[in-house]
């Protein structure tokens, strides 16, 4: 099993990223440095949460 | 469970991200040009106390510990696009580039020296002055 953040750095020094991993091994967590590094203006859910939750799901049955 | 997240300019948090940052993009060779608790003087010629500085010919660019807790980066910036630049930094047409570039290299640094602790791979790539920064762990 991997976790994996997929950072942008943008021109001006913003950021932009996409993280996969699951839930119940806090995947704010993984990502709660990134976002102290200054003010987050947007985060959600990517299209992958339900089909990867679900696939995580069946794993763990 | 998957998330996407945007975050304003980042801030500076780490001296030694940014010394890292200076020596990639060849501002200095090594550590020992770098000085550390010194005075400079900003554009105004107004003298401050700096946490640390990497001279760039005759100035510097140093980093200066704001309220926040957090690292400005000072510099006479126009002085400091008057000297002998390395390659990297030629094509920065004004301040702001210059300052950016030094921002995005240093946030590069910064992520990855503590990602890397924690047992996370790191990939980089340039791309269109964005750095594509691709972290994994194997658990």
């Amino acid at each position: 099993m991997s976790q994996k953040i997929e950072i942008t750095i943008k021109r001006d020094g913003s950021l932009e990223y996409t993280v996969q991993c699951v839930k119940w091994r806090g995947c704010k967590e993984l990502t709660s440095f990134i976002d102290k590094l200054s003010k987050v203006v947007e985060t959600k859910t990517t299209p992958e949460y339900y089909q990867v939750e679900t696939n995580n799901e069946r794993e763990r049955n | 469970m998957s998330h996407f997240t945007k975050i304003d300019q980042a801030n500076i948090v780490s001296i030694n991200a940014f010394v890292a940052a200076c020596i990639e993009l060849g501002l200095i060779t090594s550590l020992t040009s770098v000085r550390k608790s010194i005075m400079i003087k900003d554009y105004y010629g107004h003298t401050m106390s700096a946490d640390v500085a990497v001279p760039v010919g005759k100035y510097d660019i140093a980093l200066v510990k704001n309220s926040q807790g957090t690292y400005d980066m000072i510099a006479d910036w126009w002085g400091v696009r008057t000297q002998k630049l390395p390659d990297k930094l030629r094509a920065c047409r004004s301040d702001d580039d210059l300052q950016h570039i030094l921002l995005r290299y240093t946030t590069k640094h910064t992520i990855i020296d503590r990602y890397r602790a924690q047992g996370w791979q790191a990939k980089v790539k340039e791309e269109n002055d964005e750095l594509k920064v691709e972290l994994i762990r194997y658990r």
